[in-house]
């Protein structure tokens, strides 16, 4: 048994020493100490060993929590694209997610998507609550915000409302400007492409359909203040498109 | 990862196995490291039954003593080079799930239980002023999670725990050496021991443990409140 923990030792601080994900290697260290504990214990050592379990393990930890708990996410905030970042059933998935999600993991962090009224989107983004903005953002020359170079083209449809100026977007959540649809209400509306054709799936018929000119591109947002994670996640869409994965993803997700 | 970094961590990590098996194989010496004369002195001496107790607490109570002062020097570190900091802006707290704050608040009662009872038992079984301090430290920081540490702070801190938080190490110095300065015999032959493996059975060592864990106790929160004042909610 002693011999046991004694090899499992270095075998364990190893495996918390590769982890990428700050949780996961907090997860081998708490287990580093309960092994250690336990081999205090067996060596005729017991209050060593009940101070390693409630230092090493316990403490040590639960201090670890609270400091990586802001630091170790990506926070991201969005609202539903259809095939770029959509539920479904209790999964998540789309093109956005898959980018995300490895940039994520590159940065050893946990990826955590809330999905938000499209409004409150860049409102969360400009008071600091989130590190990302994404779910099909058309990328604009708004100086508020930092946006990356484009991942995918796409353009902007117009729904409704004669040729008055552009409208804006839409507000609220995309799965309540669906249920209008499918309700059969009077909408007047900006889609970009993604969110065209899930709405024109849904049932959109009998409205006035306007392409607007101009080449137009998805991207993701970033806050001004966060020039590192920009750099990064440039960085990270480039290294995409040099090595051919990004379109491997898009032939996935947008058949 | 290459062959050649695999091939190291492999060679890094039969390495240590073998050195952790060296250790496992040394420190069992046939028939033990034999029992010196002090350590049966010590026992009748302090009537602690634990006698790694009356070690640290006791004949190596000086020892004990200096471990106090690191931990309070960290504490003071900490305090002192976040002083000049001020969090630019207060984040909002993260919400965490009902079934982590339900877990939280059922748990820390008896985690301060746990560490009450490991402090004053310290003599008697495995334990002690430190492991209790910090079990039920554990619990405050469990608690910081489940609630928001800038809630518990709230709720339990007060200005006059970090002053507490020196006041301790200093009555415990204080018990310790002051009557020896005096030419008097020290704590010990204030509270004789009265044996029998009961709560008041060693003397001074129950004291020693009570303040300990105390100041442990207090130490870590302060530690934790310190960067949630200075860096904001974490």
């Amino acid at each position: 048994m002693r011999t046991a923990l004694f090899v499992l030792l270095p075998v364990i601080a190893s495996i918390a020493l590769v982890q990428r994900r700050r949780v996961a290697a907090l997860i081998g260290m708490g287990l580093l100490s309960f092994t250690l504990s336990a081999t205090y214990a067996l060596q005729n050592a017991p209050d060593v060993a009940m101070t390693e379990a409630a230092i090493g393990a316990a403490l040590v930890t639960t201090i670890y929590v609270l400091a990586i708990r802001r630091t170790g996410r990506l926070i991201v905030v969005a609202d539903e694209a259809p095939n770029l970042l959509a539920r479904k059933g209790e999964r998540l998935v789309g093109l956005e997610y898959e980018i995300l999600e490895g940039f994520a993991r590159e940065l050893g962090l946990d990826l955590s998507i809330r999905f938000l009224p499209r409004e409150a989107v860049e409102a969360s983004l400009l008071a600091g609550e989130a590190d990302l903005a994404a779910g099909g953002i058309v990328r604009s020359d708004d100086p508020r915000f930092r946006a990356t170079a484009g991942y995918l083209a796409t353009s902007l449809v117009r729904i409704g409302g004669g040729s008055r100026g552009p409208e804006p977007p839409y507000t609220g959540y995309f799965s309540e400007l669906l249920e209008s649809i499918r309700e059969g209400k009077e909408i007047t509306a900006t889609l970009d492409l993604a969110r065209f054709i899930e709405a024109m799936r849904s049932g959109l018929t009998g409205f006035e359909l306007e392409r607007l000119p101009g080449e137009r591109e998805y991207a993701f947002l970033v806050s001004r203040k966060r020039e590192g994670l920009h750099a990064k996640l440039e960085g990270y869409l480039r290294e995409l498109r040099v090595g051919g994965k990004l379109d491997e993803m898009i032939r996935r997700n947008l058949r | 990862m290459t062959r050649r970094k695999a091939a190291f961590a492999i060679t890094c990590l039969l390495l240590t196995a073998a050195l952790c098996l060296l250790v496992a194989r040394s420190v069992h010496l046939p028939g033990g490291l034999g029992e010196p004369q002090y350590i049966r002195e010590l026992a009748s001496r302090t009537g602690a039954l634990n006698l790694v107790a009356s070690i640290y607490l006791d004949g190596r109570l000086y020892d004990t003593i200096f471990e106090l002062i690191v931990f309070s020097v960290a504490v003071l570190g900490v305090r002192f080079y976040l002083s000049e900091r001020r969090p630019s802006h207060r984040p909002a707290p993260i919400p965490e799930s009902h079934v982590v704050r339900a877990s939280a608040e059922a748990l820390f009662p008896f985690l301060l239980l746990l560490g009450i009872y490991l402090a004053a038992y310290g003599h008697l079984s495995p334990g002690g002023g430190f492991a209790g301090g910090t079990v039920a430290a554990s619990g405050l920081m469990l608690c910081s999670i489940a609630i928001g540490a800038d809630a518990v702070a709230r709720r339990i801190h007060r200005p006059s725990l970090e002053r507490l938080e020196w006041a301790l190490p200093l009555t415990i110095i204080s018990l310790a050496i002051v009557p020896v300065l005096l030419g008097r015999p020290p704590l010990a032959a204030l509270f004789p021991p009265r044996g029998g493996g009961g709560i008041f059975s060693s003397g001074s060592i129950l004291l020693y443990n009570l303040l300990i864990g105390i100041k442990v106790f207090i130490g870590s929160w302060v530690v934790v409140h310190g960067f949630i004042e200075h860096r904001g909610e974490i």
